[in-house]
């Protein structure tokens, strides 16, 4: 078989090839040089209009804030427009919103407060307005059909297909319906948009619509059409048709933070010259710029000068042969650049803490985390580590003269403190430092200070190093877990992981789904038994919000992953520190109960689907090494859905374009509601790519593949497919088409050439038919044991009502296809995540919401779990589910002991409303993902927790 | 006089510990934190000296950006106690902590030069306290520190926790028990905390200013201790930011209660008992402030603000566009003495002839009387005014960026 795919070349940072050079700070929003506009309207010669009727219906308007179209034109403003009210709009209504009016923002909003109208943030000055919502509050006020058309455009210059309209939109979902038709030289209107259940709310945003203008149309005439009745609105300002095109990236660009005050935007587009405007703030325009040449389409402009805590607007525009395409406007925000500040390292280090300081750098395990020196002459080791290193430095001594003298010459170098802390060593049998949060460490004065069963207590478990002269053979290092290796001429004994410690590479823990990965976590079944390990970034000010079921955060080879709003962040999973991160404005995909998440890990890479491609990153470093391409059919039509890896096997799935779900604002966004347009976010095509080679090897595609189903496993990958259901049946890869569920085939593939193991018919819905019913959630778990098919069925009667109530059904596969059991489990309730609950499969167990089965029968056990809160989705170790434990402290994160049922609390700690915390590495991680919730006094913050026993210094027993 | 005698009745031990001598001796002055100092300054001032003291490292980010679920944005920070590098004043001396380089720095008030430096071993976030010759600083580190205020040297440190147990944090390695309430001295006792997470106790610990010999020991679970503590005539008031701040008898340091309906770490106890807070919810719409009697009844809300300074009965606050003189006590048509557009203020203080509003571009100073703007002044460098105080007719302006400006008449 032909490979569809193209060779990709790998990157690295040396290979990035912009030159950027700073101008002059100059205006520029990018809209005027080398396009050509046609026309425009803002509407803004109506702000000096009078209102020319009373406000008779609207309680909170003075009669001068709006206008009708006829008024205005009597007024001398919008010639040559026209507003239609069609054939059955009603007759009575509201009269200042009977069809498209004008009115300020502020005095539209204030028509009814409360319903987010005011969330309109690019409308200005005066917006044009079609309202059915407010229309409908007097009688005949329904239906809403109405029409607003703009004067004849002169597009006789333009070449054919060159146009866009762009123009700032704001539509509130429900059961409305907006198109945009354009019709050329009076000829029958052609539609080029259209808006209707499925289009998410978007209270404000900028709509570019590709206009393919014929090449003899000398005119034009764009019509906005708004049909409803007491459903919500659409609204829109700064209208626009120029020549201009969008940019589009063959790589999606990314800011990264090198250090304090700067920012690196990094990008790849098949040009050879582009331009960043960026500047403070929300006005539009762009004070500064930079451009950038480039022989290969890598750019990389450096910004520097940046304020601290300040948000930048950024736009990118692409130049070739003399056109200048924009893209659209993306931010980054400065307080999430927490770098370390760039030090100076200090003169006449000797020959031998030279050799030191570069091999303590070559034998880390990562860029940044603590260094800890134990035993201080002058400090300049310290000070050489912090200048060539992005670690912080604990430097720590017994003798109070050198602890001073060292303080003091580190302050007059402007080190202390933020870079290198100077602290007393105190008991060395018996450090205060928590158990394995060093990444390294070592001796300024030859010989540790310290004995090696402490150090040893010391090192981060899976790479923390021991920095020697030579190995040693003693009780402390016989009894440890780790190895010895030549490091120059130094020895280094690193430490290996804790014993019974995990990764999380996927957003179930597994590729199998599984939300169990075999984690021991020291054995703990109770918070008790957990202690804090580190606590810190990223806070509260980071993420989206607790509710639109994000990815969840990853963990592997000792480093923590975790999404926040269009940003990422690695950290040292050991001690919090902080690796990279990157703003990226295309990362964000939510509703995952219902798709698959955007990323999964290993030891070396992050990979992670933006847009079209699938980045792999250095999991190290964060550098981008890689960027997958689609196969070729789907290449300019799809983005990439799935993801995940095993072995030397990465898998991938196509989506059509934009399928991906991301808005986030309102309990809309929470994807909870029973059987309300409840989507499933499919795959047409399937494909496996070669890690070690980064090309492609197979790919698969015979139907609509469910997202949430696909699970890998030992070389096997199982899903569930739909294949009666016709492209043309569908309109997105968001199905909420009964008939998905009618026709399935569950499918085993061979993970490394995409050939079919075996396929059967089925699962089948009880209740669901073409009219009626519906299923609220699909997964498909893969372990040892085979392949589980759960869906998630509301229960409806004969006539098609929902009875407040459903079930899980599972069916197990075995390894040959057979099936070996099924079963069903009650909802424990229909609300909080409850119902659409992912499955925990442990070696022996299957725990529905809320029962518990056995593996291997399928029988359940007659009982459950709780008491449990929901909204979070549960996951497993060794001796305990986590979930929210209803209750006492408005049912903060807990643990449920498997043995006894006992549960506990960590108090304060609000996990989100789908899964922010990961039992990875031996700890328990838990980057923030509650903060937004104003439901209690939540801790707001990122935190490692570990079990007590592997934390020796832990004294205290307090629960 | 007026203002003193005030004070005076609600007991001896409210006073700041330095008045006579005209210091600003402590967080927000006094024990009340209240921001009203006797002084009066002369107006206009000239910048005198300028400390940049490196960026402050908070101990917490910033509030999540929104309730998106409810739909509610523009949620405020409560646990915003260490924005800038808040000073305290006693004699020639100008005293701040830093979170840059864990140290404990004491100014020469007239020249900004440095006199001494102390290092703890973790970042300072709260300023001294001066009592009686000696400085009081608290770490995140664990440990209070005595230090002689004129030499900076350590006389004797308590350790809060009986455990020494320190963790990784924001590129610290930090107490599991720092100390994160500015040192409070009423009435000869000093008082001070050590907390972190609901999960580990936390300690509440009275003791002699002058030998660190502990009056009391208090250990209270499932609470997290921050922000200045504060104290009214019998009570210790202690916030915890996202939750209702915690109250204990002054003697004994046993627990006696709630403010319920309050939260954050902006608190302060009138010259007549009264207490004003934050909500207890980042929710509410608007950014308020309660002010409660003393068995915590409502008598007042004020909208649209963040912080307020009350003495000689008016309460000076900003709401919506304008700061307010508002006459506590008064029918509701006679309260309003004066309104006047000013900035946002991050905080407000009241010399005996002007108020000080800090806002996001430098300082503004109006009359107490009517409103009238006496005086205002640009910040170098672009940090938003978070801290002030006044001493020997000088203002001391601490900004976001980890600059002290001092200006003079």
């Amino acid at each position: 078989m032909q490979s569809p795919f193209l060779p990709v070349p790998a990157l690295s940072l040396l290979a990035a090839l912009g030159s950027a050079t700073a101008l002059s700070a100059e205006s520029g929003d990018g809209t005027s040089s080398g396009v050509v506009t046609y026309f425009s309207e803002n509407f803004d010669s109506l702000s000096d209009k009078p209102g020319l009727l009373p406000f008779p219906s609207e309680p909170n308007g003075d009669g001068t804030d709006w206008l009708d179209l006829p008024k205005a034109q009597a007024g001398g403003a919008l010639e040559g427009w026209k507003m239609t009210r069609n054939a059955g709009h009603g007759e009575g209504g509201v009269v200042e919103w009977s069809g498209w009016t004008f009115a300020s923002p502020e005095s539209w909003a204030a028509a009814a407060p409360g319903q987010r109208r005011e969330k309109f943030a690019l409308g200005k000055n005066v917006i044009a307005v079609a309202d059915s919502d407010e229309f409908d509050d007097r009688p005949g006020g329904k239906p809403f059909d109405a029409t607003l058309t703009t004067p004849s455009i002169d597009i006789s210059r333009a070449k054919a297909g060159s146009l866009t309209l762009r123009f700032d939109s704001g539509w509130q979902a429900e059961s409305q319906t907006g198109t945009i038709t354009v019709s050329y030289d009076g000829q029958a209107p052609i539609e080029v948009l259209r808006f209707d259940e499925s289009k998410e709310t978007a209270y404000s945003e900028t709509v570019r619509v590709p206009l393919r203008n014929p090449a003899s149309a000398a005119k034009m005439a764009i019509s906005w059409r708004k049909t409803g009745a007491n459903h919500w609105w659409w609204v829109i300002d700064n209208i626009e048709v120029n020549d201009e095109q969008p940019a589009t990236f063959s790589v999606q660009p990314r800011v990264g933070f090198p250090v304090p005050g700067s920012a690196t935007i990094s990008w790849q587009a098949p040009v050879s010259k582009a331009i960043v405007y960026y500047g403070e703030g929300k006005g539009k325009t762009l004070s500064e710029k930079t451009e950038l040449q480039s022989q290969d389409g890598r750019f990389e402009a450096k910004l520097t000068g940046l304020g601290t805590a300040t948000t930048y607007r950024y736009r990118i525009a692409l130049l070739q042969n003399g056109k200048r395409r924009l893209s659209e406007m993306f931010e980054f925000d400065t307080r999430f650049n927490l770098s370390p500040a760039a030090v100076s390292a200090p003169d006449n280090l000797s020959a031998s803490m030279e050799t030191l300081a570069r091999t303590a750098l070559e034998t880390t395990a990562d860029q940044n985390g603590y260094l800890l020196i134990l035993g201080l002459k002058d400090g300049k080791l310290a000070s050489t580590l912090a200048a060539r290193s992005r670690f912080h430095i604990i430097a720590a001594d017994s003798d109070p003269a050198i602890l001073g003298a060292v303080r003091k010459t580190l302050y007059d170098a402007g080190i202390l403190g933020h870079r290198v802390s100077v602290v007393s060593l105190g008991d060395p049998k018996n450090t205060s430092w928590t158990d394995g949060f060093a990444d390294l460490i070592l001796s300024e004065k030859g010989s540790l200070p310290v004995p090696d069963e402490e150090c040893l207590r010391l090192l981060r478990p899976d790479g923390g190093a021991l920095l020697v002269k030579s190995r040693r053979s003693n009780s402390a290092f016989e009894k440890a877990r780790g190895q010895w290796e030549q490091a120059g001429t130094l020895s280094l004994f690193r430490r290996k992981e804790l014993d019974g410690a995990k990764d999380w590479t996927h957003q179930y823990g597994t590729a199998g789904n599984a939300s169990y990965t075999g984690e021991a976590l020291g054995d703990v079944s109770a918070t008790s038994g957990m202690t804090v390990q580190w606590i810190g970034h990223p806070g509260g000010d980071f993420g989206i919000d607790r509710q639109p079921r994000m990815p969840a955060p990853l963990a592997a080879k000792g480093r923590l992953f975790h999404q926040g709003m269009d940003r990422l962040v690695a950290l040292n999973a050991f001690n919090g520190a902080i690796l990279w991160s990157y703003e990226i404005p295309s990362l964000r995909r939510l509703n995952v109960a219902h798709d698959s998440s955007n990323w999964c890990v290993d030891d070396q890479h992050v990979y992670l689907a933006i847009r079209d491609r699938l980045w792999m990153l250095d999991a190290k470093s964060g550098d981008l090494r890689h960027a997958l391409l689609l196969p070729a059919k789907e290449r300019k039509t799809h983005d990439w859905g799935f993801v995940a890896q095993e072995d030397d096997v990465i898998v991938g799935s196509a989506v059509q374009a934009n399928s991906a779900y991301r808005d986030f604002w309102g309990d809309a966004a929470w994807f909870d509601k029973v059987g309300v347009a409840v989507t499933q976010v499919c795959s047409d095509r399937l494909f496996g790519y070669r890690k070690s080679t980064a090309k492609g090897i197979w790919t698969y595609g015979r139907g609509l593949i469910l997202n949430p189903t696909l699970a890998l496993h030992d070389g096997k990958l199982y899903f569930l497919e739909n294949r009666s259901l016709k492209p043309q049946d569908i309109s997105s890869s968001r199905i909420s088409d009964r008939r998905l569920w009618l026709d399935l085939t569950t499918v085993c593939l061979d993970a490394k050439t995409g050939q079919v193991i075996w396929e059967k018919p089925g699962p089948k819905p009880v209740h669901l038919t073409e009219k009626v019913g519906f299923v609220q959630a699909a997964y498909g778990i893969a372990t040892s044991h085979g392949y589980l098919a759960v869906l998630s069925e509301g229960t409806v009667n004969e006539s098609g009502a929902y009875q407040k109530k459903g079930n899980f059904r599972c069916t197990s596969y075995g390894q040959d296809g057979a099936i070996q059991w099924s079963t069903e489990s009650p909802w424990g309730s229909d609300h909080h995540g409850i119902h659409i609950t992912h499955p925990v499969v442990t070696e022996d167990r299957l725990y529905f919401a809320p029962q518990i089965h056995d593996i291997t029968t399928g029988k359940p056990l007659g009982k459950g779990y709780g008491p449990r809160r929901g909204c979070s989705t549960v996951v497993a170790t060794k001796n305990s589910l986590m979930f929210r434990v209803l209750g006492e402290g408005n049912s903060p994160l807990g643990l449920w002991n498997k043995d006894t049922g006992s549960v506990s609390r960590f108090m304060r700690i609000r996990p989100s409303c789908w899964l922010n915390t990961i039992p990875a590495q031996g700890m328990l991680l838990i980057p923030e993902g509650g903060a937004g919730c104003s439901c209690g006094g939540w801790m707001e913050t990122s935190i490692g927790l570990i079990p007590r026993v592997n934390s020796s210094s832990a004294t205290s027993d307090s629960p | 006089m007026k203002n003193l005698f005030k004070i005076f009745l609600l007991g001896i031990g409210l006073l700041p510990t330095a008045l006579l001598s005209e210091d600003w001796p402590t967080y927000r002055y006094d024990s009340r934190r209240s921001g009203v100092s006797s002084e009066a300054l002369d107006l206009p001032l000239s910048p005198a000296w300028r400390v940049q003291g490196g960026t402050p490292r908070q101990a917490w980010s910033g509030p999540a950006k929104w309730d998106a679920y409810s739909g509610n944005s523009g949620l405020q920070s409560m646990r915003n106690f260490d924005p800038c590098y808040y000073v305290t004043i006693s004699g020639d001396l100008v005293y701040y902590g830093s979170s840059h380089d864990n140290a404990v720095h004491a100014l020469d008030r007239a020249t900004g030069k440095e006199r001494w430096v102390f290092f703890a071993e973790a970042p300072v976030r709260l300023p001294p306290t001066i009592h009686d010759g000696i400085a009081f600083a608290g770490s995140d580190d664990g440990y209070l520190y005595a230090l002689d205020a004129v030499k900076g040297t350590l006389l004797w440190k308590d350790r809060g926790s009986p455990d020494d147990r320190r963790i990784p944090s924001n590129a610290s390695m930090i107490s599991l028990w720092p100390v994160r309430t500015a040192p409070l001295i009423v009435n000869d006792h000093l008082y001070y905390t050590a907390s972190l997470t609901p999960w580990e106790s936390s300690w509440l610990i009275s003791l002699d200013p002058r030998t660190g010999e502990r009056h009391f020991t208090q250990e209270v679970s499932n609470v997290t201790l921050q922000g200045a503590l504060l104290a009214s005539a019998d009570t210790l008031i202690a916030p915890q930011g996202r939750s209702a701040p915690l109250l204990y008898e002054m003697k004994t340091g046993k627990p006696s209660g709630t403010i319920g309906h309050a939260g954050g770490v902006f608190c302060l106890v009138t010259e007549d008992n009264q207490f004003i807070s934050g909500p207890k919810s980042q929710k509410a719409k608007d950014s308020q402030l309660f002010l409660t009697d003393s068995k915590g009844a409502r008598i007042a809300t004020f909208n649209d603000t963040t912080c307020a300074v009350v003495t000689d009965g008016v309460a000076y606050h900003h709401t919506r566009g304008s700061l307010k003189a508002l006459a506590l006590g008064s029918d509701k048509e006679k309260a309003s003495q004066w309104s006047v557009e000013t900035p946002v203020p991050a905080e407000l203080i009241v010399s005996s002839n002007a108020i000080f509003l800090g806002h996001a571009g430098g300082v503004h100073a109006y009359s107490r009387k009517d409103g009238t703007l006496l005086w205002e002044t640009s910040i170098p460098g672009g940090g938003a005014v978070h801290g002030l105080a006044i001493s020997e007719k000088m203002l001391f302006v601490s900004d976001s960026l980890g600059s002290i400006h001092a200006f003079r008449p």
